[in-house]
């Protein structure tokens, strides 16, 4: 977050210097209230829902690179801030209605500020729905954060697991089936064991990227564990899922991937089973999957296999 | 329930390695679970937290760490959201590993029998904080772990060890086994992760933590074996090994004073004045290892039974009157504390 709040340091310095600013003018021409005088409930009410504002602000930059949506959406929360904090200085001060600046700090960046946060929020949806569409073959229509493997950036087997239970719902009305595939790189130790931890990591993130290169809209990759890759073909009959899965292999099989010290080449191989199913449990389905890559293994390296 | 007996005097240990003695280099398996950790985005000053370690001597390849500095980093490395699967990655390359002369050893053994032989008798480097044990009959070998002082890292090291004991047999047969696993720990958040990495048939909850594999798999010979590489690593080992004899743990040696009294076995206070200390300071020296008394006895005895039905296929009833003196009902409460399940069941379930 840090790193992220560095790229917003010119907008950070403007609030820096406008609560001081805003105080010293106050000041200059306000006379203290007394603590008598003071309704604490509308400084809790109005200057916490300034601060909130500003927590705001800090979260949702936090989590953004530089443009014109983070430059908008923090725009309007920076007036809302100003809106309510001017007004929160009078709960402490008495200010002449003469001075004019002060009325209108305190009701002009209110509704401006509010248009730009909405124009903001409007091209973060444009952007935000874009990103889905790259991302649509790693989680498909949920989000759950909590699932997703550091390595490769894929789902786990337990969101693969939600999705086939709704997959497989949709295949039992529909009478469509469902074709499950398991992806297992061959011999991987050996990467591990030659090049380490770090180029191994590596490894399974360019074969991520490679098998999501070929596969379609609407198929989702997960990582199921360790070096082994899942891949669910929604709508997908045996002869179908037989050549994705045909063509996924030739993909890793034909990967000239090249170490990241001293660009060695690496050859790689893939197996993997494929379970068909109408109606079967996520569990069991897995389970098929995995006893088929299980048994193209023993076949030897770089095959596949069906699921009897 | 035990009748004290009289401990013979060549049983009791009188000296054991103590858990601030620097004995393992940290070159070892250290550097490789290190730099696993940090190739996984663990900070630096959360991984040697509390260790006393420095990145900088390890690399040098010089520092050795006690036991105490060893457990507390794999108890950091647990703090990793992932900490299940580092555990098997890391147990997946750590033999034969680049441990100088213990490495021959292992990657010239003839056959998995021999590397296992090797894997105990420098068990103190390989493995400190986890003894291998085994038996076998006439069809199945059983590997068992026991605690050398692995604490609240056990899951972790009990994991890693028998992945590394998997990727080993899977390195140099070039064959995937086909073994069983039991764990002592309550049931993986990432099960997948267990099968992609040791096969079908893991267990959890059981109490012990053990392998089972078929015999031929223990006497299989492997090919590319250089027998004079393995026959030197073991002269050069035996020559350092006569000059530092490296000492079990307190825990393990323990242990197996428990085991071999394992039908009589001798309580704290009996076992605290063999050992000439108070029984007090028995326990002080246990927890400063992370267990205690009970849990020694309770594995060793369970450890035992087990023996007694798998190996020497002894019934219920024998096995019974054995450890509890013909009151089958007691047994079978002792057993189902130990594993969760009746004995009837584990056999049911978990044995092949």
């Amino acid at each position: 977050m840090a790193q992220t709040l560095k790229l917003h340091s010119l907008k950070w310095l403007c609030v820096a210097l406008y609560l001081p600013l805003s105080l010293i003018a106050a000041f200059m021409v306000g006379d203290p209230k007394g603590w008598d005088g003071i309704d604490w409930l509308d400084v809790f009410g109005e200057g916490g829902g300034a601060l909130l504002v500003l927590g705001w602000a800090l979260l949702i930059l936090g989590s953004r690179p530089a443009g014109t949506v983070s430059n908008l959406i923090f725009a309007g929360l920076g007036l809302i801030f100003v809106s309510l904090w001017q007004d929160n200085l009078d709960e402490f001060l008495l200010i002449p209605d003469v001075q004019l600046w002060d009325t209108w700090l305190e009701n002009l960046p209110m509704p401006i500020g509010m248009v730009m946060l909405t124009l903001g929020l409007v091209r973060w949806y444009g952007e935000q729905r874009i990103l889905m569409s790259q991302l649509s073959k790693r989680e498909r229509f949920m989000r759950e954060h909590r699932s997703v493997d550091p390595v490769t950036r894929l789902a786990s087997a337990a969101y693969l697991s939600q999705q086939l239970e709704i997959e497989l719902k949709r295949a039992r009305q529909d009478c469509s089936p469902v074709s499950l595939v398991m992806i297992d790189l061959d011999d991987f130790d050996r990467i591990n064991r030659r090049f380490g931890f770090e180029e191994g990591d590596r490894m399974l993130q360019s074969v991520t990227e490679l098998l999501l290169l070929n596969l379609r809209d609407g198929d989702l990759l997960c990582h199921y564990g360790g070096d082994r890759f899942a891949v669910m073909l929604a709508q997908t009959g045996e002869t179908m899922a037989a050549i994705i899965t045909r063509e996924l292999i030739a993909a890793v099989h034909h990967f000239a991937y090249r170490t990241g010290r001293e660009g060695e080449r690496i050859s790689i191989t893939a197996s993997a089973g494929v379970a068909l199913a109408l109606s079967a449990s996520p569990q069991d389905l897995m389970a098929r999957a995995n006893r088929a890559l299980a048994s193209a293994k023993e076949q030897g390296a770089d095959g596949c296999e069906s699921a009897a | 329930m035990a009748v004290n007996r009289r401990l013979d005097p060549g049983d009791i240990p009188d000296h054991w390695r103590s858990q601030d003695e620097r004995h393992l280099p940290a070159h070892y398996q250290p550097a490789l679970l290190i730099e696993l950790a940090r190739a996984r985005g663990m900070a630096d000053h959360r991984l040697l937290r509390h260790t006393g370690l420095f990145l900088d001597d390890i690399l040098a390849g010089e520092a050795l760490i006690s036991d105490r500095q060893y457990r507390r980093l794999i108890t950091n490395v647990q703090h990793h959201g992932a900490a299940e699967e580092l555990a098997l990655l890391w147990g997946r390359q750590l033999l034969p590993g680049h441990y100088g002369a213990l490495t021959p050893l292992l990657q010239h053994a003839p056959n998995l029998a021999q590397a296992l032989q090797g894997l105990y008798e420098h068990r103190h480097h390989l493995c400190p904080l986890l003894a291998p044990q085994w038996w076998h009959d006439r069809q199945w070998g059983y590997l068992l772990w026991i605690n050398g002082g692995a604490g609240r890292a056990r899951s972790f090291v009990s994991r890693a060890m028998m992945a590394a004991v998997y990727g080993l047999f899977r390195h140099r047969s070039g064959r995937v086994p086909d073994w069983y696993f039991l764990f002592s720990q309550s049931h993986p958040t990432t099960p997948e992760a267990h099968e992609v990495n040791l096969g079908q048939r893991v267990h959890f909850t059981t109490g012990v933590d053990m392998i089972i594999m078929p015999l031929q798999d223990l006497n299989v010979g492997w090919a590319d074996s250089s027998p004079t590489a393995f026959s030197v690593a073991r002269h050069q080992l035996a020559g350092k090994e006569a000059t530092v004899a490296p000492r079990s743990t307190l825990p393990e040696a323990l242990y197996h004073l428990l085991i071999r009294h394992a039908e009589a076995p001798p309580d704290l206070n009996t076992t605290a004045h063999a050992l000439a200390m108070s029984p007090s300071s028995l326990k002080r020296r246990l927890r400063d290892c992370d267990t205690h008394f009970q849990s020694l006895h309770d594995e060793a005895r369970l450890h035992y039974s087990l023996y007694l039905s798998q190996v020497l296929g002894l019934d219920m009833d024998a096995i019974a009157e054995r450890l509890s003196h013909g009151d089958r009902a007691n047994f079978r409460r002792s057993f189902r504390r130990w594993t969760g399940m009746t004995p009837a069941h584990f056999q049911m379930w978990l044995m092949p």
